[in-house]
């Protein structure tokens, strides 16, 4: 067996056994009276970032080997909607609305996309945002829009010295985020990513723009 | 908004997955979305069943079914056997593992996909999007189904002017009816159309044969190869890269592709079998071997069981024993074993038809000629002439397959005789051509000896006139192309003398008649024109006195 073949059989049955240490806590927290529940979150909410950080290798590996990830036809209300079952779970004091209209639509990889949405809201709920509120608009490419009320982006981030506001975690999610953006491409425009604060220091935005 | 209970009321629906709890969490969620009509199954076999009895309106499938077929074949098989209207989804339920590794990658596209695992409110709204698509292109799926392709391309073409963002679904529908009707030049546009907004790796494909159809082979092999390099899993590209190489003449190119695609995607049968049939084309029998076992053991339990890969097998077989250089071997033992019970499973398979047996005794006679066992080599074939005479007559074909057996165990008077019946019927040039190949195989020495001893034996009961016994040795001995005069004379002597005992024979006195003819003329200063005059003078007599005229 080849060197890349028997990491593909790793990585995968590591997947597998993230996903069922999920099921089954999420088992507990539904049998566990709730006044235990603040000893097992800890243990979803770093189970759920392992899920996303063995995501992430897997899909540097694939983007590094030119092995795309299939786009298609989606929907962000949709795709979102999935990402907020996992959020409520992880960060369950978390405001989100979803308001997307049903109807826009996107040509993305699902699954890329899902992982670059679930970091950003992670982050603001890193950041201290108690409410964070999604919006898109589908006129010339698909633009998702992601504004909390957390402490917004220190400065050195926005000036791009550091890339990341907080000590915890790889601080790479911003990074990872960029990629995805970039990994849709159509003919010669790229996707991207943008973010800053809002004015009167009430929180922070995201756009995610997608060809 | 689609109203999700009232689309699925009085569905037929089929689930089916290889895990208990997947299945009955699926169709617990079904139910409580107000679906009432569903069937459950745990494997790709009965799934296959039930399709072929019943008409479903929406399937879900698990990919992984573990052992057996897979998701994507019940799929294939489904479409195969036409089981699958349009108008009916197809839905793909993957692991969000595989989900990458299937879209956009599968021969048979499923009409969407579910990542796995879901919960209720995720496969609710996947199932309305799904629906509502669906529903949207209903009108053009009832006209494909009412074979008005015509009709649906119309349809399809007005709603896409209603609806831009429906791009890449119409194309999909669009673009296979484009291939269907042959309208290349209108497929190739709008796939084109496509691609320069949305790169879909289907789109790519299509590209790629609408640019063969329209006859440019090398801009169409560099689209598949580079949609190969951006989709690696994509089998069908594959596929058409060998269909183009091989009009091109490349065919060991085109094994080489069919080779790859077959590592990737190793249960699907018709590829085997297309690969099977190249590789026998480029004479690489040990390839062929391969790809025939494999079609016979995915074929097995399904609709793509077909006797021609067993026997194909065989022939794949007996030429890699030819090519081997020791087949003493133990693999070479190992293999014979191995294609005798192929054969016997196609004899106990298809038994009750006649050609299929007799096919499979010739397989096996060249296969034991090919392990040197020619004893056994001699009596399959001799297995094989019995049944001769339950073909639909005449089948020149298997006839001289049959000399051809006889041939190569030196079987050479069994031989002849089949030639001889071969040559009763009108031949085409074709098989004039094969037969004169056996013929010139056939030792005449031996034939010739034969048809002494039948001469002489036939003489011997002459001359205890025992005239019945006698005719049916000259009459086999006369049938010969090349019998000598004084065959042909005893025979019209000893039917002479039978019917001067027994009255006329109107048999007799046609083969009389052939056989004088086939005489022709004698010289007065032959030594035999006297007793040829005799004969005919004799013939001449019993013809005469025959009641009915010749």
């Amino acid at each position: 067996m080849k060197t890349e073949q028997l990491a593909a059989t790793i990585v995968h049955d590591l997947k597998n056994q993230l996903q069922a240490l999920l099921d089954y806590e999420q088992q507990a927290l539904n049998q566990i009276p709730a006044q235990y529940h603040e000893y097992l979150q800890p243990i979803l909410q770093r189970t759920i970032r392992l899920k996303n950080d063995t995501f992430q290798m897997v899909m540097l590996y694939r983007m590094e080997n030119m092995q795309g990830f299939s786009k298609d036809d989606a929907w962000p209300r949709d795709s979102l909607n999935e990402v907020l079952e996992g959020i409520r779970l992880q960060y369950p004091h978390l405001l989100c609305h979803n308001q997307i209209d049903s109807d826009t639509q996107g040509f993305y990889s699902e699954s890329l996309v899902q992982l670059a949405l679930t970091t950003l809201i992670t982050n603001s709920a890193q950041a201290g945002a108690t409410e964070v509120v999604i919006t898109a608009t589908d006129q010339n490419g698909l633009r998702i829009r992601i504004e909390d009320n957390g402490h917004g982006f220190e400065k050195s981030v926005l000036d791009g010295e550091k890339l990341t506001t907080k000590n915890e975690g790889s601080g790479l999610g911003l990074y990872f985020v960029r990629l995805i953006a970039e990994h849709h491409q159509q003919g010669e425009t790229k996707g991207q990513l943008s973010y800053g604060n809002k004015p009167k220091k009430d929180g922070a935005f995201v756009e995610l723009f997608l060809p | 908004m689609l109203n999700l209970e009232k689309s699925l009321r009085n569905k037929h629906i089929l689930v089916l997955d290889d895990m208990v709890e997947a299945r009955s969490a699926l169709k617990a969620m079904l139910t409580q979305f107000g679906a009432n009509k569903i069937d459950v199954v745990n494997n790709g076999w009965e799934a296959a069943q039930l399709i072929a009895e019943k008409d479903y309106d929406i399937i879900l499938s698990d990919y992984n079914l573990g052992p057996g077929k897979d998701g994507q074949q019940v799929l294939e098989e489904a479409r195969y056997t036409n089981r699958l209207k349009s108008s009916a989804l197809f839905i793909l339920v993957t692991g969000e593992n595989a989900i990458d590794m299937v879209m956009g990658a599968l021969e048979y596209e499923p009409d969407n996909y579910i990542t796995k695992p879901f919960t209720l409110n995720t496969l609710k709204e996947r199932l309305i999007r799904i629906l509502k698509i669906k529903n949207e292109l209903s009108e053009i799926d009832q006209a494909i189904d009412a074979k008005q392709p015509d009709q649906a391309i119309a349809l399809a073409r007005a709603k896409l002017a209603e609806k831009p963002n429906w791009l890449v679904p119409l194309t999909r529908v669009l673009g296979k009816l484009y291939l269907q009707l042959e309208h290349y030049q209108e497929a190739h546009d709008l796939y084109k159309n496509l691609l320069d907004k949305r790169p879909v790796a289907w789109a790519k494909l299509g590209y790629a044969i609408s640019l063969y159809r329209l006859g440019k082979n090398e801009e169409a092999l560099a689209v598949l190869s580079q949609t190969i390099q951006e989709h690696p899993r994509y089998v069908q590209c594959y596929d058409w890269k060998a269909t183009i190489l091989q009009e091109l003449n490349r065919h060991e190119d085109a094994q080489e592709q069919l080779e790859q695609a077959v590592n990737i995607s190793p249960k699907a049968v018709l590829r085997q079998m297309s690969l099977g049939q190249l590789a026998l084309k480029n004479r690489d029998f040990r390839a062929a071997e391969i790809a025939y076992d494999q079609a016979i053991r995915l074929g097995r339990f399904s609709c793509y069981k077909n006797a021609q890969n067993y026997l194909n097998y065989a022939v794949s077989a007996e030429h890699s024993l030819i090519n081997s250089d020791d087949n003493t071997s133990l693999s070479a033992h190992k293999l014979v074993q191995k294609t005798l019970k192929v054969l016997d499973e196609l004899t106990q398979d298809y038994g009750e038809q006649s050609t299929i047996k007799f096919d499979a005794l010739i397989a096996a006679s060249n296969l034991y000629l090919a392990s040197k066992n020619d004893e056994k080599a001699s009596e399959k074939a001799l297995d094989a002439i019995s049944l001769l005479d339950d073909l639909v007559s005449p089948d020149l074909k298997r006839m001289l397959q049959m000399a051809d057996a006889l041939v190569r165990t030196q079987q050479h008077i069994k031989a002849q005789d089949v030639v001889n019946e071969v040559r009763k019927h009108p031949l085409t040039a074709e098989i004039e051509g094969l037969l004169q190949n056996i013929e010139k195989r056939i030792d005449r020495s031996v034939i010739e000896a034969h048809l002494s001893s039948l001469n002489s034996q036939g003489m011997e009961l002459f001359s205890q006139k025992d005239y019945v016994q006698a005719i049916a040795l000259f009459d086999q001995a006369a049938q010969d192309r090349q019998a000598s005069i004084s065959v042909l004379m005893n025979a019209i002597q000893a039917k002479i003398s039978l019917m001067e005992n027994d009255g006329v024979n109107h048999t007799h006195l046609q083969d009389c008649r052939r056989y004088i003819d086939k005489i022709g003329v004698i010289t007065q200063d032959d030594s035999r024109f006297e007793r040829f005059e005799r004969l005919k003078n004799a013939f001449v007599k019993l013809w005469k006195n025959a009641s009915e005229p010749l």
